[in-house]
């Protein structure tokens, strides 16, 4: 933040986001003043946000704002996490694009267009997309194409394509490309037979040509057709068909099996389940971080228990079917995104400051680490102490599993590989967590070794 | 739906052909010169295909509805809706 700005508020000069006494707030500039009541009063707002399709906000004491050119000040609604595409799985950043269209669509019967087709304007309340953005909006003008045009083959078209084509794991990219694929670099990246789908042809390999093509201009070029709002609508649908048609279908990647493949009887998985119940039980309902979810049958525990639980786990095929069931639940407090806990998000953007790291969106209240500790420690090579110590920066509560060395799954990790960990056992695992939390309860799990403790963050 | 499609693959297969291989942009100036230009060129192209899927498609719901409210006695299924 910056002066209260919210660090990746800087690029529309007609508006920001700031915070003020632990509120967000986003300003509008008098420069918006036309498109912000040609948006409220054409209806277009109330449809989108009654269709749940744009976050709503109310308008509050223009003496709030953060600084003197102000022409409105609103308050949005929060939206309890903040996630961004490189954490979404196929189907969600599938979701966020349709969402980002059938914006589009209703913006042009009401006269109005999106200037911005950022990936990052869309947010998951549960599992439902959502566009935070209420100043991307600007007035159609009869005849222009549509400005975000490049950004949306950039931030939904060409990842999605290159997830559906080549490799579910490209979504990666957007760690480095804050502004979307290069096209160029998603063209190369493609498969042939990408090039005979007229969609795929179009917006991204003749795209990449053309802007190769038009890349040193200094003029807009002087032509003199126009795109009536026909066309205009025929490139949005045909986008759509585009987008509709991607496939990925999770299967046999590492973790998607793990239910059926650990050493819990169904008898033991349900009692694991009772006891993680009784022990959040002993927490305020809050924001719930479960760490390695895999599909995300403890997370819903805990979403029972009244919490907002984000459900990370490394495995794109896990959070694929974490969603999927979230979504045909239409749950509003379950939110499954993909984390490598090794390598968690950092800061992005300019400064580091644009998108902000793991970290910075936290501390949950609870985190939840189950059947976790040893692919960290034996996997990872991590000493208890370093993971007490980052797992005590990220929530106030902990609720963690000790796999012992004699489980099947550590055994698993340990068959190929030398046993350098000496240091692997529960009383030296007490010793490490106690430095960092105060240990409230542990319970052996029953019809299992393991055991599952709740401790709370010293000091 | 499928012979539009058809037709649609054909027509952009011939302008493909001459785009098979997009070649590398290393210098990241603003491509929104690019952009505008090709929905420019392709605006003829999706506008016709738009025009002519909304046609089709009440065509068929057209049809749909009067064969089978013959076919059907009142309250039977009714033609997909556009």
């Amino acid at each position: 933040m910056n002066n209260g700005k919210e660090g990746g508020s800087f690029r529309d000069p007609r508006g920001f986001i700031f915070f003020s006494q632990g509120r967000l707030y986003r300003q509008v500039n008098a420069g918006y003043r036309d498109e912000y009541d040609r948006l409220i009063k054409s209806g277009l707002y109330e449809e989108l946000v009654t269709s749940g399709l744009l976050v709503e906000h109310e308008e509050v004491d223009p003496s709030l704002a953060g600084s003197g050119q102000a022409f409105k000040v609103l308050r949005p609604r929060m939206i309890p996490f903040v996630s961004y595409p490189h954490e979404w799985s196929f189907s969600q950043l599938q979701d966020a694009a349709l969402a980002t269209l059938a914006i589009q669509k209703l913006a042009l019967e009401k006269g109005m267009s999106l200037k911005d087709c950022s990936a990052f304007n869309i947010q998951f309340e549960g599992c439902t997309p959502v566009f935070i953005d209420t100043l991307s909006f600007e007035i159609y003008r009869k005849g222009e194409p549509w400005v975000a045009y490049r950004q949306f083959c950039q931030h939904f078209l060409a990842p999605l394509a290159l997830m559906s084509f080549r490799d579910v794991r490209l979504n990666q990219l957007f760690r480095v490309y804050i502004d979307g694929i290069p096209l160029d670099l998603a063209s190369s990246l493609l498969p042939l037979r990408t090039r005979f789908s007229f969609s795929l042809l179009t917006h991204i390999h003749l795209h990449a040509r053309y802007q190769r093509r038009y890349q040193g201009e200094t003029e807009k070029p002087r032509i003199r057709k126009s795109m009536s709002l026909n066309s205009l609508r025929g490139m949005i649908d045909n986008l759509e068909t585009a987008v509709k048609g991607m496939r990925w279908a999770p299967r046999g990647t590492e973790w998607a099996e793990y239910y059926q493949d650990t050493n819990y009887s169904p008898e033991g998985l349900d009692i694991k389940e009772r006891l993680l119940g009784e022990f959040l039980e002993g927490v305020s309902p809050g924001t719930v971080w479960d760490l390695g979810a895999n599909t995300g049958r403890f997370s819903r525990v805990a979403v029972q228990k009244g919490h907002y639980v984000i459900s990370f786990d490394i495995d794109p095929a896990a959070v694929e079917r974490n969603y999927l069931q979230g979504r045909a639940q239409r749950s509003k407090n379950l939110l499954p995104l993909l984390l490598d806990l090794t390598n968690p998000s950092s800061g992005m953007g300019w400064g580091g400051e644009e998108r902000m790291s793991l970290s910075r969106r936290g501390p949950a209240d609870t985190a939840l680490a189950l059947a976790l500790i040893h692919h960290l420690a034996i996997s990872n090579n991590l000493p208890f102490e370093r993971i007490a110590g980052y797992l005590s920066g990220i929530c106030d509560s902990l609720v963690i599993e000790f796999v012992p060395k004699e489980d099947s799954q550590v055994r698993r990790l340990l068959v190929c590989r030398e046993d350098i960990f000496d240091d692997y056992a529960q009383d030296k695992f007490e010793e490490a967590f106690s430095r960092y939390f105060q240990i409230e309860r542990s319970e052996k799990i029953l019809d299992s070794l393991r055991t599952l403790y709740l401790m709370r963050k010293r000091g | 739906m499928n012979r539009l499609k058809f037709l649609l693959l054909v027509s952009c297969g011939i302008t493909g052909l001459t785009v098979l291989l997009a070649e590398p942009v290393f210098a990241y100036v603003d491509p929104g010169t690019g952009s505008y230009v090709l929905q420019l060129i392709i605006a003829g192209l999706v506008g016709f295909a738009f025009t002519l899927k909304i046609f089709w498609s009440r065509l068929r719901v057209f049809f749909q509805y009067n064969i089978l409210k013959r076919k059907n006695p009142p309250g039977g299924p009714k033609g997909e809706d556009e």
